[in-house]
């Protein structure tokens, strides 16, 4: 006996129209759907079709449908394409072969993994292309850069880079070249020559260079090597590198010049770079000699003021931000703004510059987070704590 | 609560110089003063988003409470040891002479 009654489907329902209804209306339309449908009947509606073996081409007349013998006879032939089943999985009519895949087997004995990735296939990444373009190792050098990588602290050394800028900058203004060249003037030199050259600001002069003697004047300008060669050096430049292949075309493309002078330079100042700053006591003492005009040089000319300020950003290492250019009237502002540490970064850093609130014995103020274990500390209690944990075998500090 | 730390804290610590004041940061939490009291209880206040002279009202609450949970009083004499027959007082039963 059945315990669980059986439900009907739900497509029984749909046939009770269509049958007469001989059982009495007291029954509800799926009984009577259930009653009235025979079994072969309700599998008419099954999913689980049965259509693949009536659609499998027959050559039986008998057998074959009556759409199948008009198609036959629409086409002519036995065997009319189109109407391809796809569950059906004899029917190859246009599905094609697929190869049999063979497998090997022989080298499964012989298959050991690895246990090192030695010889391995590298599958992805950059092909080392930051380690051979900027590693140390492969020849990137930190000096090569224009902005130094460490920014001068100093304000004796700001102050004297400022002036070296000026002086250089205005040498070059004076003498009609290009601005642009001041900063071919290499930076690593042995001697700063231009800390005895004078500067000063008159009303109806305007601004003039006085320097020990003309050999400073010389030596500038020899140094300001320019940028843009002149058409005749390229082209022989051009000429050397196209008879030789192996020969790199670095002189006519970065704009250095084919002379050995400056090599030699460099090199020279590459040497001795660690002596390029004098002391701060000795520097104080030549800033002192200064005529205080200099400081109040206008910087109202866009041309000369991007010319002192890439300068001063190559000598100095300090990156003047683009807001601030435009309050950049004198040199004495540039100046202050060069010296003028940066802001500190932590709110506690601040508090502790602040020498009232660190002077009051009642204030402490710390730069991390006050943790239990400082609060333990504070009132002695932490070396018995940890003295019991480890007798314990407890983690003193975490969860373990 | 920046602004308080750098500009109003300096003056109520040395006004209340019998307060022990300790500034530490909280990363990552809102900004709280918390009173520490010699009964042994705390007293925490989030000061998020206040500005600095309502911070110093709420240091200045801390700074008047005993420490105790708020209660509230209905006598105005408290004693661990109340006797029933009340407080004597010299203006009330008998004419007390020497």
């Amino acid at each position: 006996m059945r315990r669980l009654s059986r439900l009907g489907r739900s497509i029984g329902i749909v046939h009770d129209s269509a049958i007469p209804l001989a059982i009495s209306p007291r029954f509800c339309s799926a009984c009577r759907s259930r009653r009235l449908l025979p079994l072969a009947a309700a599998t008419n509606f099954s999913t689980f079709s049965s259509r693949p073996a009536r659609r499998q081409p027959t050559t039986d007349p008998e057998n074959t449908p009556f759409s199948e013998k008009l198609r036959r006879k629409l086409w002519g032939t036995d065997k009319p394409p189109g109407q391809i089943d796809p569950y059906n999985p004899h029917d190859r009519r246009t599905r094609p072969v697929e190869e049999e895949v063979s497998v090997v087997t022989g080298g499964a004995e012989a298959y050991s993994p690895a246990t090192t990735w030695d010889g391995l296939e590298h599958v992805g990444g950059s092909g080392g292309w930051w380690e051979k373009n900027w590693d140390p190792v492969y020849g990137f050098k930190a000096s090569m850069c224009f902005i130094p990588p460490e920014r001068l602290a100093s304000p004796t050394a700001l102050t004297n880079a400022l002036h070296r800028a000026v002086v250089e900058v205005f040498t070059l203004q004076q003498a009609g070249k290009p601005l642009g060249d001041v900063s071919n003037i290499p930076t690593n030199l042995d001697e700063d020559i231009t800390t005895p050259v004078q500067i000063t600001l008159n009303e109806q002069q305007g601004i003039s260079l006085v320097y020990p003697d003309g050999q400073v004047k010389e030596d500038i300008l020899q140094y300001a090597i320019p940028s843009e060669l002149p058409q005749e050096v390229i082209e022989a430049a051009t000429d050397e590198t196209s008879e030789d292949k192996n020969i790199p075309t670095d002189l006519p493309t970065e704009g250095e010049p084919p002379t050995t002078e400056k090599e030699g330079l460099l090199v020279a100042g590459e040497q001795s770079s660690g002596e390029h700053y004098k002391t701060d006591s000795h520097l104080q003492e030549i800033i002192s000699t200064w005529n205080p005009s200099w400081l109040s040089i206008p910087l109202t000319e866009p041309a000369l003021k991007f010319a002192i300020l890439k300068r001063t950003t190559q000598l100095t290492g300090h990156l003047i931000p683009d807001p601030k250019i435009h309050n950049l009237l004198t040199t004495q502002s540039l100046l202050t703004l060069l010296v003028t540490p940066p802001p500190p970064r932590k709110l506690a850093q601040s508090l502790l510059e602040n020498e009232e609130l660190v002077r009051l014995p009642n204030v402490k103020v710390v730069e991390r987070r006050v943790t239990p274990v400082d609060r333990e500390k504070a009132v002695g209690r932490w070396k018995i704590i940890e003295k019991e944990l480890e007798e314990r075998g407890l983690p003193v500090l975490g969860r373990g | 609560m920046n602004s308080f730390l750098k500009h109003a804290l300096p003056r109520f610590a040395r006004l209340n110089p019998s307060v022990e004041i300790t500034v530490s940061p909280r990363p990552r939490k809102h900004p709280i003063i918390r009173g520490t009291y010699i009964n042994g209880r705390e007293k925490v206040i989030c000061v998020k988003n206040l500005q600095k002279e309502q911070i110093l009202e709420k240091a200045h609450l801390l700074r008047d409470a005993s420490g105790e949970k708020l209660r509230r009083v209905t006598k105005p004499v408290q004693s661990i040891n109340e006797s029933v027959r009340g407080i004597w007082s010299p203006y009330h039963g008998a004419v007390h002479t020497i």
